[in-house]
């Protein structure tokens, strides 16, 4: 696809009327003008070190100046960026690393992806380290327009690289800058992990309206920082998944902290209910609430949807993530891939210019999800009278613990290689902090002398903390549905 | 304090997850060393271990950047 839309990064970093504007706030704060001298920098030490069009640099770094000179970076040098998340174990870098094959890792830990760096450049300007690899035979190069690979684990487990090019990502981030009016005078804070489109979709929609980002490098792990900053920086907008915002209403905010800047909130990743938007609108008197859907493959967002009452005392009735975002289309198709009429339910369908190009090399699951150009999200809904969506459920199984999101699938492939282990079934049971925890279930192999503390030590050692099992159960059997697959729904009952 | 230290610096590097190296434990702010169920622990375990109780206040980048952060943190509380 040509690049139809004028490149959100040219925009960017052509800009010459904001040098002294603040781009980072907090601890390091960044002025664009700063911003940009430090992109110039790191374009020229990757150019320097051959790093141009085709090549792939891993990008794993924290919130931060040094992840947003990083991003903008890479691509202005014309290389693709693959972000990897900076709390994955050795085993699930190696599994990226494998698949998408970077040249360069740009990171600030030594990358545990078990192969010996050749040489390592320090990157101040990053804030990082770049660590060259030296692949035989040499791998395939990358379209010159792919600008970011994004991994998702998917309903399969597998790593699957989602390839969105500049193009895409521009029309993206220029639709959601749209709708949400973002403007110079804005600012966000931004605490999801920095692998995901939500958190680039974030960086980058600001950087484009010369916006304002308050990067939180711990994350949720100590929640009241984004109130704080609220309170100290004045800051306009929030974006997180409701698990998420959850945590922080449920902070004890010193009351002096004053949170009237805060002019929307913005929620996806889940269903948005009453309840909590009663709770959002008490606790940021001035705020209005979005909610929204996205997926990776669309650069992120989807659609949005501005919600026009205050809520209420009812958690169980939910909004609609609402009307396309520009440029993107959204239907309905029944299980023979017919287009459905206004308010009958099937798989959700999305087109636009905000595409991925597919899934790095793997055209097996780019043909499964991508037919005709339509991407087929797995999730349920149906479209209203006027054309806002509301979803019904999601066909992914994702476990969502606190902001990070878990796919069962992964961690019942970790579980079935402790020796003795002959089944495994995992899934989400709610928690009063974290929104879910994952619990697991298992079948022994008959005689085989296996204990849950063995398990549990083996998930440890291969997966992320929160994709650890908090109990394992040994079971005679597994729920399983009349065609003998995972009983998902009984699962979680039992 | 000293001993307050000890079972604080144990606690995080028996912990951290594999991608933190043991010589990287104390280089690391606390915060980024445990992921954040791991540091819902870590502050259960504190109020347990030293009878105190740690407020959503408290749970700031100031007190949990270094061991000796959390220490004083610690003690403050005691005292």
């Amino acid at each position: 696809m040509s690049v139809s839309v004028v490149s959100i990064y040219q925009e960017i970093l052509g800009r010459t009327d904001d040098g002294e504007r603040p781009a980072i706030l907090g601890r390091d704060p960044t002025s664009y003008g700063e911003l940009r001298r430090r992109v110039d920098r790191l374009v020229r030490r990757l150019s320097d070190a051959g790093a141009g069009p085709g090549v792939r640099i891993g990008l794993a770094l924290d919130p931060g100046i040094g992840y947003l000179v990083s991003l903008l970076g890479i691509r202005a040098a014309g290389a693709t960026a693959v972000l990897f998340g900076t709390s994955w174990t050795p085993f699930e870098q190696r599994r990226c690393f494998l698949q998408a094959q970077p040249t360069w890792m740009l990171t600030g830990a030594e990358p545990a992806v078990g192969e010996t760096a050749e040489a390592v450049v320090a990157c101040e300007e990053a804030d990082g380290r770049l660590y060259s690899f030296r692949y035989s035979p040499v791998p395939v190069a990358s379209d010159p327009d792919d600008a970011i690979i994004i991994y998702t684990s998917g309903t399969t487990g597998a790593p699957k690289g989602v390839v969105l090019s500049e193009s895409a990502i521009s029309a993206n981030v220029r639709a959601v800058a749209a709708y949400l009016e973002l403007s110079k005078s804005d600012s966000t804070a931004v605490f999801t992990p920095t692998c995901y489109a939500y958190a680039v979709s974030q960086f980058l929609t600001h950087a484009l309206a010369g916006a304002g980002i308050f990067p939180v490098p711990s994350y949720l792990r100590l929640p009241m920082v984004v109130p704080q900053a609220c309170s100290i920086h004045r800051l306009t907008g929030l974006a997180a998944n409701p698990t998420s915002l959850r945590i922080v209403l449920g902070l004890d905010i010193p009351p002096e902290w004053d949170l009237r800047s805060v002019r929307y909130v913005m929620s996806g990743g889940q269903f948005l209910d009453r309840r909590l938007v009663r709770r959002l609108g008490e606790r940021f008197p001035n705020t209005r609430i979005v909610n929204m859907y996205g997926a990776s493959e669309n650069s992120p967002r989807i659609s949005y949807h501005w919600v026009e009452d205050r809520g209420s005392d009812d958690p169980a009735r939910f909004y609609p993530v609402g009307i396309p975002v520009r440029d993107t289309r959204v239907e309905i198709r029944s299980d023979d891939d017919r287009p459905l009429a206004a308010r009958e339910v099937g798989e959700v369908v999305v087109s636009g210019t905000s595409m991925m190009r597919g899934y790095w090399r793997d055209p097996e699951a780019t043909a499964a999800k991508l037919r005709n150009g339509w991407l087929h999200t797995g999730d349920l809904g149906f479209l209203d009278e006027a054309g806002s969506l509301v979803l019904t459920g999601r066909a992914s199984n994702v476990i969502n613990v606190g902001n990070e999101k878990v796919s069962p699938e992964d961690v019942e492939r970790v579980l079935l290689e402790v020796r003795g282990v002959a089944e495994a079934g995992v899934y989400g049971v709610p928690d009063p902090v974290t929104g879910e925890s994952v619990r697991a279930q298992v079948v022994v192999e008959p005689g085989a002398a296996v204990d849950p503390e063995t398990m549990l030590q083996h998930c440890r050692l291969m997966v992320s903390g929160y994709k650890v099992p908090r109990e394992v159960r040994v079971v005679d059997a597994l729920p399983r549905t009349l065609y003998g697959k995972l009983d998902r729904a009984k699962l979680k009952e039992s | 304090m000293e001993r307050t230290l000890e079972i604080i610096v144990d606690y995080v590097r028996g912990h951290a997850p594999r991608t933190a190296q043991a010589s990287d434990v104390s280089a690391l702010p606390v915060y980024k060393t445990l992921d954040s169920i791991a540091m819902m622990d870590f502050i259960a375990f504190l109020e347990r271990s030293f009878s105190i109780r740690i407020g959503d206040a408290d749970v700031l980048p100031e007190n949990f950047e270094t061991f000796a952060d959390v220490a004083r943190l610690v003690e403050s509380k005691r005292g």
